[in-house]
Protein backbone atom coordinates (compact mmCIF):
# COMPACT_ATOMS: atom_id res chain seq x y z
CA UNK A 1 0.00 0.00 0.00
CA UNK A 2 2.90 2.32 0.85
CA UNK A 3 4.57 1.45 -2.46
CA UNK A 4 1.29 2.06 -4.26
CA UNK A 5 1.02 5.56 -2.77
CA UNK A 6 4.58 6.54 -3.65
CA UNK A 7 4.33 5.19 -7.19
CA UNK A 8 0.96 6.86 -7.71
CA UNK A 9 2.34 10.21 -6.58
CA UNK A 10 5.26 9.96 -9.04
CA UNK A 11 3.20 8.75 -11.99
CA UNK A 12 0.56 11.40 -11.41
CA UNK A 13 3.21 14.12 -11.40
CA UNK A 14 4.73 12.74 -14.59
CA UNK A 15 1.36 12.52 -16.23
CA UNK A 16 0.45 16.12 -15.41
CA UNK A 17 3.92 17.22 -16.51
CA UNK A 18 3.19 15.97 -20.01
CA UNK A 19 1.64 18.68 -22.18
CA UNK A 20 0.02 16.20 -24.62
CA UNK A 21 -2.03 14.70 -21.88
CA UNK A 22 -3.27 18.01 -20.56
CA UNK A 23 -4.10 19.14 -24.07
CA UNK A 24 -6.01 16.06 -25.19
CA UNK A 25 -7.54 14.89 -21.95
CA UNK A 26 -8.21 18.05 -19.99
CA UNK A 27 -8.46 21.05 -22.30
CA UNK A 28 -9.94 19.47 -25.41
CA UNK A 29 -13.19 18.29 -23.75
CA UNK A 30 -13.72 21.78 -22.36
CA UNK A 31 -12.99 23.42 -25.70
CA UNK A 32 -15.41 21.11 -27.51
CA UNK A 33 -18.04 21.79 -24.88
CA UNK A 34 -17.64 25.54 -25.27
CA UNK A 35 -17.73 25.37 -29.07
CA UNK A 36 -20.80 23.14 -29.18
CA UNK A 37 -22.43 25.27 -26.51
CA UNK A 38 -21.87 28.46 -28.48
CA UNK A 39 -22.97 26.98 -31.82
CA UNK A 40 -26.13 25.32 -30.62
CA UNK A 41 -27.21 27.33 -27.67
CA UNK A 42 -25.29 30.37 -26.77
CA UNK A 43 -25.05 31.45 -23.22
CA UNK A 44 -28.57 32.79 -23.14
CA UNK A 45 -30.40 29.99 -24.93
CA UNK A 46 -31.70 26.93 -23.15
CA UNK A 47 -29.00 24.34 -22.74
CA UNK A 48 -30.89 21.74 -24.76
CA UNK A 49 -28.05 20.58 -26.97
CA UNK A 50 -25.66 20.29 -24.08
CA UNK A 51 -28.30 18.45 -22.14
CA UNK A 52 -28.78 15.97 -24.97
CA UNK A 53 -25.14 15.25 -25.61
CA UNK A 54 -23.64 15.81 -22.18
CA UNK A 55 -22.31 12.25 -22.00
CA UNK A 56 -20.23 12.92 -25.08
CA UNK A 57 -18.24 15.69 -23.42
CA UNK A 58 -17.33 13.41 -20.55
CA UNK A 59 -16.40 10.70 -23.04
CA UNK A 60 -13.82 12.83 -24.87
CA UNK A 61 -11.62 12.85 -21.79
CA UNK A 62 -12.16 9.16 -21.09
CA UNK A 63 -11.24 8.38 -24.69
CA UNK A 64 -8.09 10.49 -24.76
CA UNK A 65 -6.85 9.03 -21.49
CA UNK A 66 -7.95 5.43 -22.03
CA UNK A 67 -7.14 4.97 -25.70
CA UNK A 68 -4.11 7.23 -25.98
CA UNK A 69 -2.61 8.13 -22.61
CA UNK A 70 -2.77 4.72 -20.98
CA UNK A 71 -1.53 2.48 -23.82
CA UNK A 72 1.08 4.96 -25.02
CA UNK A 73 2.51 5.45 -21.53
CA UNK A 74 2.86 1.71 -20.98
CA UNK A 75 4.22 1.10 -24.48
CA UNK A 76 6.76 3.86 -24.01
CA UNK A 77 7.84 2.53 -20.62
CA UNK A 78 8.34 -0.85 -22.22
CA UNK A 79 10.19 0.62 -25.18
CA UNK A 80 12.50 2.68 -22.97
CA UNK A 81 13.16 -0.43 -20.85
CA UNK A 82 11.65 1.12 -17.76
CA UNK A 83 9.60 -2.04 -17.32
CA UNK A 84 12.67 -4.19 -17.83
CA UNK A 85 14.42 -2.33 -15.02
CA UNK A 86 11.37 -2.98 -12.84
CA UNK A 87 11.40 -6.63 -13.81
CA UNK A 88 14.63 -7.02 -11.81
CA UNK A 89 13.04 -5.53 -8.69
CA UNK A 90 10.35 -7.06 -6.43
CA UNK A 91 7.65 -5.06 -8.31
CA UNK A 92 4.46 -7.06 -8.95
CA UNK A 93 2.99 -6.63 -12.46
CA UNK A 94 -0.47 -6.11 -10.95
CA UNK A 95 0.89 -3.22 -8.87
CA UNK A 96 2.34 -1.63 -11.98
CA UNK A 97 -0.93 -1.88 -13.91
CA UNK A 98 -2.99 -0.72 -10.93
CA UNK A 99 -0.83 2.38 -10.48
CA UNK A 100 -1.24 3.27 -14.16
CA UNK A 101 -4.99 2.69 -14.08
CA UNK A 102 -5.51 4.86 -11.01
CA UNK A 103 -3.19 7.60 -12.31
CA UNK A 104 -5.11 7.80 -15.57
CA UNK A 105 -8.44 7.59 -13.75
CA UNK A 106 -7.48 10.65 -11.73
CA UNK A 107 -6.56 12.60 -14.88
CA UNK A 108 -9.89 11.52 -16.35
CA UNK A 109 -11.74 12.70 -13.26
CA UNK A 110 -10.02 16.09 -13.33
CA UNK A 111 -11.18 16.44 -16.93
CA UNK A 112 -14.76 15.45 -16.03
CA UNK A 113 -14.95 17.83 -13.07
CA UNK A 114 -13.77 20.65 -15.30
CA UNK A 115 -16.36 19.80 -17.97
CA UNK A 116 -19.17 19.75 -15.42
CA UNK A 117 -17.98 23.01 -13.88
CA UNK A 118 -17.79 24.83 -17.21
CA UNK A 119 -21.16 23.45 -18.34
CA UNK A 120 -22.83 24.49 -15.12
CA UNK A 121 -21.19 27.90 -14.77
CA UNK A 122 -21.18 28.97 -18.42
CA UNK A 123 -24.19 27.30 -19.95
CA UNK A 124 -26.47 26.93 -16.98
CA UNK A 125 -26.37 23.17 -17.31
CA UNK A 126 -27.98 21.11 -14.53
CA UNK A 127 -27.45 17.41 -13.92
CA UNK A 128 -31.00 16.11 -13.99
CA UNK A 129 -30.32 12.49 -13.12
CA UNK A 130 -29.01 11.17 -9.84
CA UNK A 131 -25.39 11.99 -9.13
CA UNK A 132 -24.78 8.43 -7.95
CA UNK A 133 -26.06 6.97 -11.23
CA UNK A 134 -23.90 9.39 -13.19
CA UNK A 135 -20.82 8.57 -11.11
CA UNK A 136 -21.41 4.84 -11.45
CA UNK A 137 -21.87 5.19 -15.20
CA UNK A 138 -18.74 7.30 -15.47
CA UNK A 139 -16.67 4.69 -13.62
CA UNK A 140 -18.06 1.85 -15.73
CA UNK A 141 -17.38 3.63 -19.03
CA UNK A 142 -13.92 4.59 -17.83
CA UNK A 143 -12.96 1.07 -16.78
CA UNK A 144 -14.29 -0.37 -20.00
CA UNK A 145 -12.43 2.09 -22.27
CA UNK A 146 -9.30 1.70 -20.10
CA UNK A 147 -9.54 -2.07 -20.55
CA UNK A 148 -9.38 -1.59 -24.33
CA UNK A 149 -6.33 0.63 -23.84
CA UNK A 150 -4.67 -2.00 -21.63
CA UNK A 151 -5.14 -4.65 -24.31
CA UNK A 152 -3.44 -2.35 -26.82
CA UNK A 153 -0.58 -1.78 -24.36
CA UNK A 154 -0.12 -5.47 -23.66
CA UNK A 155 -0.29 -6.73 -27.22
CA UNK A 156 1.30 -4.04 -29.43
CA UNK A 157 4.85 -5.11 -30.27
CA UNK A 158 6.37 -1.64 -30.09
CA UNK A 159 5.64 2.00 -29.47
CA UNK A 160 4.96 2.74 -33.13
CA UNK A 161 2.37 -0.01 -33.42
CA UNK A 162 0.80 0.96 -30.13
CA UNK A 163 0.46 4.51 -31.45
CA UNK A 164 -1.07 3.28 -34.67
CA UNK A 165 -3.60 1.00 -33.01
CA UNK A 166 -4.44 3.69 -30.48
CA UNK A 167 -5.12 6.20 -33.27
CA UNK A 168 -7.20 3.72 -35.24
CA UNK A 169 -9.36 3.22 -32.15
CA UNK A 170 -9.32 6.78 -30.89
CA UNK A 171 -10.19 8.92 -33.89
CA UNK A 172 -13.14 6.96 -35.32
CA UNK A 173 -14.60 6.58 -31.84
CA UNK A 174 -14.09 10.26 -31.19
CA UNK A 175 -15.72 11.30 -34.45
CA UNK A 176 -18.48 8.75 -34.92
CA UNK A 177 -19.55 8.15 -31.35
CA UNK A 178 -20.91 11.65 -31.04
CA UNK A 179 -18.18 13.27 -29.03
CA UNK A 180 -16.85 16.09 -31.16
CA UNK A 181 -19.71 16.04 -33.67
CA UNK A 182 -23.12 15.56 -32.04
CA UNK A 183 -24.49 12.14 -32.93
CA UNK A 184 -27.92 13.29 -34.16
CA UNK A 185 -26.20 15.23 -36.97
CA UNK A 186 -25.04 12.03 -38.71
CA UNK A 187 -27.14 10.33 -41.43
CA UNK A 188 -29.03 7.31 -40.19
CA UNK A 189 -26.71 4.83 -41.89
CA UNK A 190 -23.64 6.22 -40.14
CA UNK A 191 -25.55 6.23 -36.88
CA UNK A 192 -26.35 2.57 -37.29
CA UNK A 193 -22.75 1.65 -38.13
CA UNK A 194 -21.42 3.71 -35.23
CA UNK A 195 -23.77 2.00 -32.82
CA UNK A 196 -21.34 -0.91 -32.56
CA UNK A 197 -18.54 1.30 -31.23
CA UNK A 198 -18.00 0.66 -27.51
CA UNK A 199 -17.79 4.36 -26.83
CA UNK A 200 -21.24 4.88 -28.35
CA UNK A 201 -22.66 2.65 -25.61
CA UNK A 202 -20.69 4.60 -23.08
CA UNK A 203 -22.05 7.91 -24.29
CA UNK A 204 -25.62 6.58 -24.31
CA UNK A 205 -25.19 5.43 -20.74
CA UNK A 206 -23.59 8.70 -19.60
CA UNK A 207 -26.22 10.80 -21.34
CA UNK A 208 -29.04 8.71 -19.89
CA UNK A 209 -27.57 9.00 -16.41
CA UNK A 210 -27.00 12.74 -16.67
CA UNK A 211 -30.46 13.46 -18.06
CA UNK A 212 -32.27 11.37 -15.49
CA UNK A 213 -33.41 8.57 -17.79
CA UNK A 214 -33.85 5.37 -15.81
CA UNK A 215 -30.78 3.18 -16.14
CA UNK A 216 -33.11 0.18 -16.28
CA UNK A 217 -33.50 0.88 -20.00
CA UNK A 218 -29.72 0.80 -20.41
CA UNK A 219 -29.34 -2.94 -19.79
CA UNK A 220 -27.68 -3.78 -23.13
CA UNK A 221 -25.23 -0.89 -22.82
CA UNK A 222 -24.27 -1.82 -19.27
CA UNK A 223 -23.83 -5.45 -20.32
CA UNK A 224 -21.61 -4.63 -23.31
CA UNK A 225 -19.44 -2.22 -21.30
CA UNK A 226 -19.05 -4.66 -18.42
CA UNK A 227 -18.18 -7.43 -20.86
CA UNK A 228 -15.50 -5.31 -22.51
CA UNK A 229 -14.06 -4.38 -19.11
CA UNK A 230 -13.85 -7.98 -17.86
CA UNK A 231 -12.46 -9.46 -21.08
CA UNK A 232 -10.06 -6.56 -21.64
CA UNK A 233 -8.54 -6.68 -18.18
CA UNK A 234 -8.26 -10.47 -18.26
CA UNK A 235 -6.54 -10.42 -21.66
CA UNK A 236 -4.15 -7.64 -20.69
CA UNK A 237 -3.10 -9.30 -17.44
CA UNK A 238 -2.64 -12.62 -19.23
CA UNK A 239 -0.53 -11.12 -22.02
CA UNK A 240 1.45 -8.66 -19.91
CA UNK A 241 5.14 -8.49 -20.80
CA UNK A 242 7.97 -6.55 -19.23
CA UNK A 243 9.93 -6.52 -22.44
CA UNK A 244 8.91 -7.43 -25.97
CA UNK A 245 12.41 -8.75 -26.78
CA UNK A 246 12.44 -11.18 -23.89
CA UNK A 247 10.55 -13.94 -25.69
CA UNK A 248 12.66 -13.58 -28.78
CA UNK B 1 24.08 -27.06 -4.16
CA UNK B 2 27.25 -25.60 -2.78
CA UNK B 3 26.18 -22.66 -0.61
CA UNK B 4 29.46 -20.96 -1.48
CA UNK B 5 28.36 -20.44 -5.09
CA UNK B 6 25.93 -17.56 -5.54
CA UNK B 7 25.61 -17.90 -9.31
CA UNK B 8 25.57 -21.31 -10.87
CA UNK B 9 25.08 -21.71 -14.61
CA UNK B 10 25.06 -25.09 -16.31
CA UNK B 11 24.84 -25.80 -20.03
CA UNK B 12 23.20 -22.45 -20.84
CA UNK B 13 22.24 -22.03 -24.51
CA UNK B 14 20.36 -19.32 -26.32
CA UNK B 15 19.85 -18.69 -30.01
CA UNK B 16 18.17 -15.93 -31.98
CA UNK B 17 16.91 -17.63 -35.11
CA UNK B 18 20.02 -19.16 -36.69
CA UNK B 19 22.45 -17.18 -34.59
CA UNK B 20 23.76 -19.16 -31.62
CA UNK B 21 24.28 -16.31 -29.15
CA UNK B 22 25.21 -18.47 -26.16
CA UNK B 23 26.41 -22.02 -26.59
CA UNK B 24 26.50 -24.55 -23.74
CA UNK B 25 27.98 -22.16 -21.20
CA UNK B 26 28.75 -23.24 -17.64
CA UNK B 27 30.32 -21.19 -14.85
CA UNK B 28 30.11 -20.52 -11.15
CA UNK B 29 30.48 -17.31 -9.18
CA UNK B 30 31.56 -17.62 -5.54
CA UNK B 31 30.31 -15.57 -2.65
CA UNK B 32 32.18 -12.31 -2.14
CA UNK B 33 34.12 -12.25 -5.38
CA UNK B 34 34.03 -9.89 -8.35
CA UNK B 35 33.52 -11.96 -11.47
CA UNK B 36 34.06 -10.60 -14.98
CA UNK B 37 32.38 -11.80 -18.16
CA UNK B 38 34.72 -10.66 -20.90
CA UNK B 39 34.50 -10.71 -24.64
CA UNK B 40 34.33 -8.51 -27.72
CA UNK B 41 31.14 -6.77 -28.82
CA UNK B 42 28.57 -9.29 -29.99
CA UNK B 43 30.25 -12.20 -28.20
CA UNK B 44 27.20 -12.92 -26.06
CA UNK B 45 28.08 -11.16 -22.79
CA UNK B 46 24.81 -9.32 -22.43
CA UNK B 47 22.73 -12.30 -23.58
CA UNK B 48 24.48 -14.43 -20.95
CA UNK B 49 23.76 -11.87 -18.28
CA UNK B 50 20.12 -11.53 -19.30
CA UNK B 51 19.57 -15.28 -19.38
CA UNK B 52 21.01 -15.41 -15.86
CA UNK B 53 18.54 -12.74 -14.76
CA UNK B 54 15.55 -14.25 -16.52
CA UNK B 55 14.91 -11.09 -18.55
CA UNK B 56 15.57 -13.32 -21.54
CA UNK B 57 14.28 -16.85 -21.76
CA UNK B 58 17.06 -19.41 -22.12
CA UNK B 59 16.60 -22.22 -24.66
CA UNK B 60 18.21 -24.78 -22.38
CA UNK B 61 20.44 -25.12 -19.35
CA UNK B 62 20.13 -24.39 -15.65
CA UNK B 63 20.57 -21.10 -13.86
CA UNK B 64 20.49 -20.58 -10.10
CA UNK B 65 21.04 -17.25 -8.38
CA UNK B 66 21.33 -17.52 -4.58
CA UNK B 67 19.90 -21.04 -5.01
CA UNK B 68 16.74 -19.69 -6.65
CA UNK B 69 15.36 -19.78 -10.18
CA UNK B 70 15.32 -16.20 -11.53
CA UNK B 71 12.08 -16.69 -13.45
CA UNK B 72 9.85 -18.62 -11.05
CA UNK B 73 11.27 -16.96 -7.94
CA UNK B 74 11.56 -13.49 -9.42
CA UNK B 75 10.06 -11.25 -6.73
CA UNK B 76 11.73 -12.92 -3.74
CA UNK B 77 15.06 -13.12 -5.51
CA UNK B 78 15.27 -9.52 -6.68
CA UNK B 79 14.76 -8.25 -3.16
CA UNK B 80 18.34 -9.57 -2.65
CA UNK B 81 19.83 -8.98 -6.10
CA UNK B 82 20.66 -5.66 -7.79
CA UNK B 83 20.98 -5.11 -11.52
CA UNK B 84 22.34 -2.28 -13.59
CA UNK B 85 21.51 -2.56 -17.28
CA UNK B 86 23.43 -0.91 -20.06
CA UNK B 87 20.51 0.95 -21.59
CA UNK B 88 18.67 3.95 -20.19
CA UNK B 89 15.61 3.03 -18.19
CA UNK B 90 13.63 5.85 -16.70
CA UNK B 91 10.37 7.60 -17.37
CA UNK B 92 10.60 10.69 -19.59
CA UNK B 93 10.91 13.94 -17.58
CA UNK B 94 11.40 12.12 -14.26
CA UNK B 95 13.65 13.87 -11.73
CA UNK B 96 16.48 12.29 -9.79
CA UNK B 97 14.63 12.38 -6.46
CA UNK B 98 11.43 10.99 -7.94
CA UNK B 99 13.28 8.12 -9.60
CA UNK B 100 15.08 7.27 -6.35
CA UNK B 101 11.94 7.47 -4.25
CA UNK B 102 9.83 5.38 -6.60
CA UNK B 103 12.55 2.73 -6.79
CA UNK B 104 13.18 2.71 -3.04
CA UNK B 105 9.50 2.13 -2.24
CA UNK B 106 9.66 -1.29 -3.93
CA UNK B 107 11.92 -2.66 -1.20
CA UNK B 108 11.22 -3.64 2.36
CA UNK B 109 12.55 -1.95 4.42
CA UNK B 110 12.66 1.18 2.28
CA UNK B 111 16.33 2.11 1.75
CA UNK B 112 17.58 5.54 2.84
CA UNK B 113 18.05 6.88 -0.68
CA UNK B 114 18.69 10.46 0.45
CA UNK B 115 21.77 9.38 2.37
CA UNK B 116 22.94 7.43 -0.67
CA UNK B 117 22.46 10.46 -2.94
CA UNK B 118 24.76 12.37 -0.59
CA UNK B 119 27.26 9.49 -0.56
CA UNK B 120 27.29 9.49 -4.35
CA UNK B 121 27.70 13.27 -4.39
CA UNK B 122 24.39 13.70 -6.21
CA UNK B 123 22.29 15.47 -3.57
CA UNK B 124 22.50 18.74 -5.50
CA UNK B 125 20.79 16.92 -8.36
CA UNK B 126 17.69 16.00 -6.38
CA UNK B 127 15.35 18.03 -8.60
CA UNK B 128 17.29 17.68 -11.86
CA UNK B 129 15.62 15.74 -14.68
CA UNK B 130 17.56 12.49 -15.12
CA UNK B 131 18.06 13.17 -18.83
CA UNK B 132 19.96 16.39 -18.03
CA UNK B 133 22.63 14.60 -15.96
CA UNK B 134 26.11 14.10 -17.37
CA UNK B 135 27.09 10.60 -18.48
CA UNK B 136 29.13 10.04 -15.33
CA UNK B 137 26.37 11.24 -13.04
CA UNK B 138 23.82 9.07 -14.79
CA UNK B 139 26.07 6.05 -14.39
CA UNK B 140 26.49 6.77 -10.70
CA UNK B 141 22.75 7.12 -10.37
CA UNK B 142 22.09 3.82 -12.07
CA UNK B 143 24.57 2.08 -9.76
CA UNK B 144 22.85 3.75 -6.81
CA UNK B 145 19.46 2.51 -8.04
CA UNK B 146 20.82 -1.02 -8.48
CA UNK B 147 22.43 -1.12 -5.06
CA UNK B 148 20.21 0.96 -2.78
CA UNK B 149 18.72 -2.13 -1.08
CA UNK B 150 22.13 -3.58 -0.10
CA UNK B 151 21.91 -6.56 -2.44
CA UNK B 152 23.99 -9.68 -1.77
CA UNK B 153 24.56 -10.08 -5.48
CA UNK B 154 24.99 -7.30 -8.04
CA UNK B 155 25.06 -7.47 -11.85
CA UNK B 156 26.66 -4.61 -13.76
CA UNK B 157 26.49 -4.57 -17.54
CA UNK B 158 29.30 -2.59 -19.27
CA UNK B 159 29.38 -0.13 -16.45
CA UNK B 160 32.05 2.21 -17.77
CA UNK B 161 31.40 2.16 -21.52
CA UNK B 162 31.25 5.76 -22.74
CA UNK B 163 32.61 7.36 -19.55
CA UNK B 164 35.56 9.73 -19.38
CA UNK B 165 38.66 8.56 -17.43
CA UNK B 166 37.76 10.42 -14.25
CA UNK B 167 34.22 9.09 -14.18
CA UNK B 168 35.58 5.59 -14.87
CA UNK B 169 37.90 5.73 -11.86
CA UNK B 170 35.11 7.01 -9.70
CA UNK B 171 32.82 4.20 -10.87
CA UNK B 172 35.50 1.63 -10.08
CA UNK B 173 35.70 2.90 -6.54
CA UNK B 174 31.98 2.28 -6.11
CA UNK B 175 32.42 -1.28 -7.28
CA UNK B 176 35.27 -1.77 -4.82
CA UNK B 177 33.10 -0.35 -2.09
CA UNK B 178 30.34 -2.81 -2.95
CA UNK B 179 32.84 -5.65 -2.72
CA UNK B 180 34.20 -4.34 0.58
CA UNK B 181 30.65 -4.40 1.93
CA UNK B 182 30.57 -8.12 1.16
CA UNK B 183 28.49 -8.11 -2.03
CA UNK B 184 29.24 -10.51 -4.85
CA UNK B 185 29.60 -8.67 -8.16
CA UNK B 186 29.18 -9.97 -11.70
CA UNK B 187 30.20 -7.52 -14.39
CA UNK B 188 30.62 -7.55 -18.15
CA UNK B 189 33.39 -5.57 -19.74
CA UNK B 190 35.74 -5.36 -22.66
CA UNK B 191 38.26 -3.15 -20.91
CA UNK B 192 41.13 -5.22 -19.56
CA UNK B 193 42.51 -2.53 -17.25
CA UNK B 194 39.11 -2.47 -15.57
CA UNK B 195 38.99 -6.23 -15.25
CA UNK B 196 42.53 -6.43 -13.84
CA UNK B 197 41.76 -3.78 -11.28
CA UNK B 198 38.34 -5.03 -10.18
CA UNK B 199 37.90 -8.74 -10.82
CA UNK B 200 39.05 -11.76 -8.84
CA UNK B 201 38.01 -14.25 -11.47
CA UNK B 202 36.39 -14.22 -14.86
CA UNK B 203 35.71 -15.91 -18.13
CA UNK B 204 36.34 -14.93 -21.70
CA UNK B 205 33.66 -15.76 -24.24
CA UNK B 206 33.67 -15.60 -28.01
CA UNK B 207 30.69 -16.44 -30.22
CA UNK B 208 28.81 -17.45 -27.09
CA UNK B 209 31.39 -20.05 -26.11
CA UNK B 210 33.66 -20.07 -23.10
CA UNK B 211 37.29 -19.92 -24.24
CA UNK B 212 39.02 -19.15 -20.94
CA UNK B 213 37.92 -19.34 -17.31
CA UNK B 214 39.57 -18.84 -13.95
CA UNK B 215 41.42 -16.29 -11.82
CA UNK B 216 42.82 -13.23 -13.57
CA UNK B 217 46.26 -14.85 -13.27
CA UNK B 218 44.95 -18.01 -14.93
CA UNK B 219 43.28 -16.03 -17.73
CA UNK B 220 46.60 -14.30 -18.35
CA UNK B 221 48.39 -17.65 -18.55
CA UNK B 222 45.73 -19.26 -20.72
CA UNK B 223 46.25 -16.50 -23.26
CA UNK B 224 50.02 -16.84 -22.93
CA UNK B 225 50.39 -13.08 -22.67
CA UNK B 226 52.40 -10.88 -20.40
CA UNK B 227 49.47 -8.59 -19.69
CA UNK B 228 45.83 -9.50 -19.49
CA UNK B 229 45.23 -7.37 -22.56
CA UNK B 230 47.79 -9.34 -24.62
CA UNK B 231 46.27 -12.57 -23.37
CA UNK B 232 42.76 -11.40 -24.17
CA UNK B 233 43.67 -10.39 -27.72
CA UNK B 234 45.39 -13.74 -28.17
CA UNK B 235 42.29 -15.56 -26.88
CA UNK B 236 39.63 -13.77 -28.88
CA UNK B 237 41.75 -14.00 -32.00
CA UNK B 238 42.37 -10.35 -32.77
CA UNK B 239 45.50 -8.89 -34.36
CA UNK B 240 47.88 -7.51 -31.72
Amino acid sequence: MRAFGTLLKTELRLSLRSIDMLLFAVFMPVVVLVVVGLIYGGANADSGMIQETFGAFLAIGICAVGLMGLPLTLAEYRHRKVLKRLQVTPMHPALLLAVQLVTQAIVCTISAVLVVAVAVLTFGYRIEGSITALLASFVLVMISIFAIGLVVASTARDVKRAGMIASVLYFPMLIFSGTTIPFPVFPEMVQRAAAILPLRHGIQLLTAASSGTSLASMGPQILVLTGIAVVGIAVSVKTFRWDMDSSR
Amino acid sequence: MNSDSVVSVNGLSKSYGRLQAVDDLSFTVRRGEVFGILGPNGSGKTTTLECCLGTRRRDSGHVLLLDSDPITDRRRLFARVGVQFQDSAWQPAIRVGELCESTACLYDPVPDWRRLLADFDLEKRLKTPVESLSGGERQKLSILLACMHDPELVFLDELTTGLDPIARRETWRFVERLRDHGATVVLTSHFMDEVERLCDRGMVIRDGRKIAYGTIEELRNQGGGRSLEDAYIQLVGGVA
